[in-house]
């Protein structure tokens, strides 16, 4: 019998991102992976969560991986995910520069993200933490040294000024984080592409709700930022990133301990894996994750459903 | 298809009655387009109406029905491409399979495994809903007895896999046609003969959507209609074009044939992917071979997810609530209306050893923050919830514990409170446990 495949006719097209010689993302035409309807273009990254400050809250089972006697240090870290865990990109989050926590000045910030610059080949994602104040200290301090090009983030509704002025000056990347909210985050998108930076250098990030937590709201505004870029609306065409781990590792469902739930260090890496496949699914261009094992789970899937298309590798 | 509102209003009477409680046939049109009323209200319509606009209310995706103990489940019936659009209506039911080459013992150990994969999660109760036997011994005898002792030790709706016509025909004879489906059937015109008069509903497999649609052809010309449908795939590539190109061809285009939900039969090796890729995009039924509590958990979980009403966020009633036997001097808390925040929070006030009353504020339905920033959980409002919810007869003394994360309202509560004593609790509610003791002695 004859089937004619009801193809969708998608205009508009996700900005292809070159985050370094090896690692591209975006520039899709077609919903996550629909090979059938256009081109899929590139694979989506793995990224891997390191800190500057050791985290002493993740579940014993993670830490126990990055908290050996060799792994003692943030650039440690951050080597041994890139070159033993494989991941595509490094997000180094700044925990450790809260005003409540270490204080870590914006100096010393910036001179550990160039530790991390140069021990790694990866594009680095660079993430600070504290109040407003304190990180517009650090963003205008890391764009300024970085040794070279970074994605800096995050920036929001009501703070996206210095950090979009000082990603301009140094040729960065910025991330733009809306609460899962298409209207909000096409207007942070605007607001920033009207001080002068570019579109093309912008990734969103439209907030991750963990499974179980949120994961349906952020799933459907995924998806419906996506109809927006494919009915061609110019501003929403950014790729996506999503925080996965960070959102996965702190919360009950993972931590109980019970035969029926199976183990633990399998479930939180399932939780994770499933999390991050499902936003893989709903358009997400970069996953952030915590843990080993999920990078090869989430790579697997990522290869097994991008097999017939003409996507391109990512690393290669 | 759907139909416009115009185009059912030229079918009405136009008699402008409003029996149908509404002034005109207008206004009566534009309710069923948005599928807020039913035909039948009107007491007028003719025969004719009636009939094509039943037929145009039926969802282009069949619905099928089964019995899961004192229960109804359904699958099918959906309406959409994106969730968001109105929502995914029936959840993807997940099958875990047995084979009957165990033996006894190993069959009813196993059995037991799966029954205990139960959870609750957000006052809901998560469990894989059907077995699916699979035939590997070849022998009937062997097979019809661990089918029995299914059929009487769960509730789980039965699949039966790789069966020949006389198995099916005695499988019947034992289970109840409400709570069957046949996969893999060896010989599928014999096995249609003898469940010509049941309908039970039959897996047609094939290798790809063109053979597949001919074999639904031949179903339909027999007059089968609860028929699901299985395509073999080599990657997940495949599972994801032929679910969605199914989909999109009964929802957009309303081809008859695709309209019928869909099985997945999961590849081993990565089970837990094509279960994922099934519950997001358009499978009724995923079957799982290897499964642990580790994977059924959160799948279980991504499934309540994903067909939870985009539209309105589980929520509970407002009011007093009691956590154990709280007395007139135990604490006072106060939470949000969402779901899912009132069952963490009313869990870990069950771990600390302390009684409480919990006042539900109503934030329509959202997590604290969330409200906050919505203006739905202000100190003015929280506080008119206090103080309308009866609780100071309830209690001897004037204290309120508020969320960590909301600790802003603080001022502006004590202004709407002035006699009571406003204590900041922690953020996190696992810390609640440990902040009672220390606080409430
Ligand atoms: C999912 C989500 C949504 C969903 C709504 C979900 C819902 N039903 O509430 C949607 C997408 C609709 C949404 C909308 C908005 N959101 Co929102 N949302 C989230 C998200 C991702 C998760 C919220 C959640 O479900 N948490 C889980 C529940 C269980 O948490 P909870 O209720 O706070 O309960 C915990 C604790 O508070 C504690 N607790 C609860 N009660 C009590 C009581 C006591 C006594 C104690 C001690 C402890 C305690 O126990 C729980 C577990 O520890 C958060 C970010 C995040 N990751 O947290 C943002 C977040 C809450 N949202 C935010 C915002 C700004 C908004 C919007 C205003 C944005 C907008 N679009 O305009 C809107 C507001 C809603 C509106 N106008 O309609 C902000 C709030 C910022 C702030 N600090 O005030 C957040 C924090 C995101 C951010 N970082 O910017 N949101
Ligand atoms: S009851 Fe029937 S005839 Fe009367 S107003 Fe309603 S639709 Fe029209």
């Amino acid at each position: 019998m004859e089937f004619e495949k009801p193809l969708a006719e998608w205009k508009g097209q996700v900005q292809e991102i070159k985050l370094s010689d090896k690692v591209i993302i975006g520039g899709e035409q077609v919903f996550p992976n629909y090979s059938f309807d256009g081109k899929c273009s590139n694979k989506p990254a793995v990224a891997i969560e390191i800190n500057d400050v050791f985290p002493e809250n993740w579940p014993e089972n993670l830490k126990e991986i990055w908290n050996t006697d060799t792994l003692k240090s943030p650039v440690e870290r951050a080597k041994k995910a890139e070159k033993e865990f494989g991941a595509d990109i490094i997000f180094f989050d700044m925990i450790g520069t809260h005003q409540d926590r270490e204080n870590i000045s914006a100096n010393q910030a910036a001179e550990n993200m160039n530790a991390i610059l140069k021990a790694v080949d990866t594009p680095v994602i660079v993430r600070p933490d504290g109040n407003f104040e304190k990180q517009n200290k650090i963003f205008a301090k890391c764009c300024e040294l970085a040794e070279r090009q970074i994605i800096i983030g995050s920036a929001k509704e009501d703070n996206y000024r210095t950090i979009t002025a000082s990603a301009l000056a140094g040729n960065h990347f910025i991330i733009a984080e809306a609460p899962i909210d298409v209207n909000i985050q096409k207007q942070l998108n605007i607001l920033i592409t009207q001080m002068n930076f570019p579109l093309e250098r912008i990734i969103m990030d439209p907030m991750t709700g963990g499974l179980g937590y949120g994961f349906e709201y952020t799933y459907s505004v995924m998806e419906r930022i996506r109809l927006q870029t494919f009915m061609d609306d110019p501003f929403m065409i950014p790729p996506m990133v999503c925080c996965v781990g960070q959102e996965t590792w702190k919360i009950k469902e993972i931590k109980i301990e019970d035969e029926k739930y199976g183990s633990k260090p399998e479930r939180g890496i399932n939780w994770e894996t499933t999390t991050a496949i499902g936003l893989i699914l709903s358009g997400a261009n970069i996953v952030v994750v915590r843990h080993p094992e999920s990078v090869i789970k989430i790579k697997n899937f990522i290869d097994s459903i991008y097999q017939k298309s003409d996507c391109l590798q990512q690393g290669i | 298809m759907a139909l416009t509102g115009l185009q059912i209003f030229k079918l009405l009477p136009n008699k402008n009655c409003g029996e149908c409680d509404v002034p005109t046939c207008l206004a009566f049109a534009m309710k069923l387009a948005g599928k807020i009323a039913e035909p039948q209200a009107c007491p007028y319509i003719s025969d004719e109406a009636m009939e094509i606009l039943g037929a145009a209310q039926t969802p282009p995706i069949k619905k099928i029905i089964f019995k899961n103990g004192e229960k109804e489940i359904s699958i099918g019936a959906e309406t959409v491409m994106f969730r968001h659009e109105k929502t995914f209506v029936n959840q993807t039911l997940i099958a875990l399979e047995m084979t009957d080459n165990l033996s006894a013992e190993e069959f009813e150990n196993e059995l037991k495994r799966i029954e205990s994969y139960k959870y609750e999660r957000v006052g809901e109760r998560l469990e894989p809903e059907c077995i699916s036997l699979k035939n590997v011994s070849d022998d009937k005898n062997n097979y019809l007895l661990k089918l029995e002792t299914i059929q009487s030790k769960t509730e789980k709706i039965i699949i039966l896999s790789d069966c020949n016509a006389e198995i099916i025909k005695e499988a019947m004879q034992l289970v109840d046609n409400k709570r069957l489906i046949l996969n893999k059937v060896e010989d599928l015109s014999e096995t249609l003969n003898i469940i010509s008069d049941t309908q039970t509903p039959i897996v047609l497999s094939a290798k790809n959507i063109e053979e597949l649609l001919e074999k639904v052809e031949k179903c339909e010309a027999q007059n089968f209609k609860n028929i699901i449908l299985s395509i073999d795939f080599n990657n997940l590539n495949e599972l994801l074009e032929n679910n969605v190109l199914l989909r999109r061809s009964a929802i957009e285009k309303g081809f008859k044939l695709a309209g019928y939900p869909i099985l997945t039969e999961c590849t081993e090796e990565d089970e837990l992917h094509s279960a994922i890729l099934g519950i997001c995009k358009y499978s009724s039924i995923v079957l799982l071979k290897k499964f642990s509590g580790a994977s059924l958990f959160p799948l279980l979980t991504l499934r309540q997810n994903i067909f939870t009403d985009p539209q309105k966020p589980l929520q509970i009633d407002p009011g007093i609530y009691q956590v154990g036997e709280p007395d007139e001097s135990s604490p006072l808390i106060v939470t949000t209306n969402f779901s899912l925040t009132y069952f963490i929070v009313s869990g870990e006030i069950e771990n600390s050893i302390s009684p409480a009353w919990l006042c539900i504020v109503d934030a329509e339905g959202m997590s604290v923050l969330t409200a906050w920033s919505a203006n739905k959980f202000s100190g003015e409002i929280v506080g008119k919830a206090i103080l309308n919810s009866g609780i100071e007869e309830k209690i001897n003394h004037k204290k309120v514990i508020i969320p960590g994360y909301v600790a802003i309202i603080r001022g502006e509560l004590e202004d709407k409170l002035p006699e009571w004593e406003i204590l900041v609790g922690p953020q996190e509610a696992a810390d609640i446990p440990k902040y009672l003791k220390e606080i409430w002695k």
